[in-house]
C-alpha cells in the first residue's frame, strides 16, 4: 500500500535513543541507553552473551516494549516513521519446518511495496530475482527452506532484506554458525548496502571482524560501555568492563573467550 | 450399476443429503483452518476451545437462548482467557490451556447433568449427530464457512507473515495481536459449526489430521491447504457412507477415515514417509559396506 516514492523520497534514517530501558521479565536487559546513530553508517554491536544485543535490535523494531525512554527514527517516535527497517533474525528464531519456498520468503520482503492483496508487479518480480541472484540462491528458488544448509538459509533472509529496499538493515549474529563463503558474501553485501547509504547494524561475537571491517562499534553489557570508532572502543579498560573475566591480556594482545552465542537469554520471548 | 445404486441409495433420504453437505463443508473448512493449527502447534488450543463450548451450550439452554450462540461466546471467552492467563508469563501456555479446558468441560457436564429434562442427548454433543442436521443448521454452517474462507483469502498474506515471521510482521507495521485474535475467533467459529458433525470430542481431529497428512506431501502453504481440503472432504464422504452401511457413529467414522489416510501417507509419502526413510537408510548402509 506504500508506494515506492513514499519510501525513498525520505532522507536516510537517523536513529536516536533517549534513556532507553528494556526489561526482560522483571530484570532490565538494557538500561538507560542513550545514543545517536547517524544515517548511513556501518555499525557493529558487540558485548558478551546476555549483554542485550538481540534485545537492543528487537526494541529498535518495536518487538519488545520499552520500560522507559524513547526511540526516534528520523525524528519520529517508533511506529510513526515511514522508513523501512529490515531485520535478519538469528537462524534459531526462524521456523524452518514451515512449508514455504525460498522465493516465497524473498517475496515477503516486497509485501509492503506490493500491498497485501495485489499480485506482485514486474518490479517486485525483478527485485526478488535480483536479490536471489546477488546471493547466489537463484537455483534454489523453488526449494523448501527446510532442505537448505545453514549458509543457504541465511542467504535467503539476506536476499529478503535486500528485496525490502530498507533504509535501516539489522542483522542479528549473521556470522555465527555459517560457512566462510556465506560470511564473506554477507560482509560484501553489507558493504554494498553501505554504499547505497543504508544504515547497517550488525550484532556479532567476532571482535576481530568488528574492529577491522566496521566504521563504528557499539559495545554494551546491559548498559552502554563504549560507542565510537573501533580504536576508541577496543581499549583494554573498556573491553574488560564489558567482558570482565573473559578477557585476558597476553603480550599486549587482548584475548576474549566468548564463544557460546547460543545461550543468549533473549531467545525465549513468547514469539513463536 | 450395483456400485451406483450403493452410492445413490443413502441419498434418497433428505437427512442423508443434508448430512453429506454438512460433513463436506465442515470437513473442508476444518482442513483449511487446521493448516494454521498444525503449523503453529495450536492443536491443544483447538481441543480446549471445543470442550469449552459445553458450558456455553448448557447455559444457553438454561436461559432459553440460541445454543450455537452460547457455544460461540464460550469458545471466544476461553480463547481470550488462554491468552490472558499465559501472557502474564507466570503460567506456561499449555498449562493455562490444560486448566481452562478441563474446568470448562467439568462445568459443562455439571450443568447438563443438572438439567433433568434436557432434550438433547449429551452423547450428541460429545460425539456429534450429523444425521440430525436441520435445514437451518445447514444454512448457518454454509454461511459461516463462506465468510471464514473469504476472510482467510483476504488476510492470507498477513496471516502468513504473522505466523511465519512475527518480527517481519512488526517491521511491516502489521497489527500482530489483532491478527492473532482474529485467527483465534475464526477458529472458534469453525469449531462451533463443526460440533454438530463430529462433536466436542472429535473436532480437534478434523482440525489436525487432514492438514498433518497434507504437510507430509507438500512444501508450500497453498498446496498444503488444497490437499488438506481434499483429504478432509474425502474423510467426510467415506466416513458418512461407512456410518450409513455399517451403522456406526458418523463422527467417529469420519475421524477414523482421516486417520487411515494419514497412516497410509505417513508410511508411503515420497518425501517424508517411513518406507522411503528405511529405503534410504538401507541404500546408505549398502554404500558404506561397499
Amino acid at each position: 500500500m506504500k508506494h515506492e516514492s513514499d519510501l525513498t523520497s525520505q532522507k536516510p534514517a537517523e536513529l536516536r535513543l533517549v534513556n532507553v530501558t528494556v526489561n526482560f521479565g522483571k530484570n532490565p536487559a538494557l538500561e538507560d541507553l542513550s545514543l545517536i546513530i547517524p544515517h548511513g553508517i556501518c555499525l557493529a554491536v558487540v558485548g558478551p552473551n546476555g549483554a542485550g544485543k538481540s534485545t537492543f535490535f528487537k526494541a529498535l523494531v518495536g518487538l519488545l516494549p520499552l520500560a522507559s525512554g524513547q526511540i526516534f527514527i528520523h525524528g519520529l517516535p517508533l511506529g510513526h516513521h515511514k522508513d523501512c527497517v529490515a531485520f535478519v533474525p538469528q537462524r534459531e528464531d526462524v521456523d524452518w519446518k514451515f512449508p514455504i519456498t525460498v522465493k516465497d520468503v524473498v517475496m515477503m520482503g516486497r509485501y509492503l511495496h506490493t500491498g497485501w492483496l495485489r499480485k506482485p508487479s514486474n518490479v517486485d518480480e525483478e527485485a526478488v530475482q535480483k536479490a536471489m541472484m546477488q546471493l547466489g540462491i537463484i537455483d534454489l528458488a523453488k526449494r523448501s527452506i527446510h532442505d537448505l544448509s545453514g549458509g543457504q538459509q541465511q542467504r535467503v533472509f539476506l536476499a529478503r532484506a535486500i528485496a525490502q529496499e530498507p533504509h535501516i538493515l539489522l542483522l542479528d549474529e549473521p556470522f555465527t554458525g555459517v560457512d566462510i563463503p556465506t560470511q564473506e558474501t554477507t560482509m560484501y553485501l553489507l558493504e554494498e548496502m553501505h554504499k547505497q547509504n543504508v544504515t547497517v547494524m550488525v550484532s556479532t561475537h567476532d571482535l576481530n571482524m568488528a574492529s577491522q571491517r566496521f566504521e563504528k562499534v557499539l559495545m554494551i553489557n546491559r548498559r552502554l560501555i563504549a560507542y565510537g570508532t573501533p580504536d576508541e572502543v577496543f581499549t583494554p579498560a573498556q573491553v574488560r568492563a564489558a567482558f570482565g573475566e573473559r578477557m585476558l591480556m597476553l603480550n599486549g594482545a587482548m584475548i576474549v573467550d566468548d564463544c557460546c552465542p547460543h545461550e543468549e537469554m533473549e531467545e525465549e520471548h513468547g514469539y513463536h | 450399476m450395483a456400485i451406483i445404486n450403493w452410492l445413490v441409495a443413502p441419498l434418497q433420504y433428505a437427512f442423508m443429503q443434508r448430512a453429506l453437505i454438512a460433513a463436506l463443508v465442515v470437513g473442508v473448512l476444518c482442513a483449511i483452518l487446521g493448516c494454521y493449527v498444525v503449523l503453529k502447534s495450536m492443536a491443544f488450543i483447538g481441543d480446549a476451545m471445543a470442550h469449552a463450548v459445553l458450558p456455553g451450550i448448557a447455559i444457553a439452554y438454561l436461559l432459553g437462548g440460541n445454543l450455537t450462540l452460547g457455544a460461540l461466546i464460550a469458545a471466544v471467552i476461553i480463547s481470550l482467557g488462554i491468552g490472558l492467563l499465559s501472557r502474564q508469563g507466570t503460567i506456561r501456555e499449555d498449562t493455562a490451556i490444560g486448566i481452562l479446558f478441563s474446568a470448562a468441560l467439568s462445568l459443562g457436564i455439571v450443568l447438563i447433568s443438572s438439567i433433568r429434562s434436557y432434550a438433547v442427548d449429551l452423547s450428541h454433543i460429545l460425539f456429534g449427530n450429523v444425521l440430525g442436521v436441520s435445514t437451518q443448521d445447514l444454512i448457518v454452517t454454509i454461511a459461516a464457512a463462506i465468510v471464514i474462507l473469504m476472510m482467510v483469502a483476504f488476510l492470507y498474506r498477513r496471516f502468513l507473515v504473522v505466523l511465519f515471521d512475527p518480527i517481519l510482521a512488526v517491521t511491516q507495521r502489521l497489527k500482530v495481536g489483532l491478527l492473532r485474535n482474529i485467527l483465534l475467533i475464526i477458529l472458534a467459529v469453525t469449531i462451533v459449526v463443526s460440533i454438530q458433525t463430529v462433536g466436542v470430542g472429535l473436532v480437534a481431529a478434523l482440525l489436525v489430521t487432514p492438514p498433518a497428512t497434507a504437510y507430509l506431501l507438500t512444501r508450500r502453504l497453498p498446496s498444503m491447504m488444497a490437499l488438506s481440503a481434499l483429504f478432509g472432504a474425502l474423510s467426510s464422504l467415506v466416513g458418512l457412507y461407512a456410518s450409513f452401511y455399517a451403522n456406526v457413529s458418523s463422527g467417529a467414522a469420519i475421524v477414523f477415515t482421516a486417520t487411515m489416510i494419514f497412516l497410509v501417507v505417513f508410511i508411503f509419502s515420497p518425501q517424508k514417509g517411513v518406507v522411503i526413510g528405511l529405503f534410504k537408510r538401507w541404500v546408505g548402509k549398502r554404500q558404506t559396506a561397499e
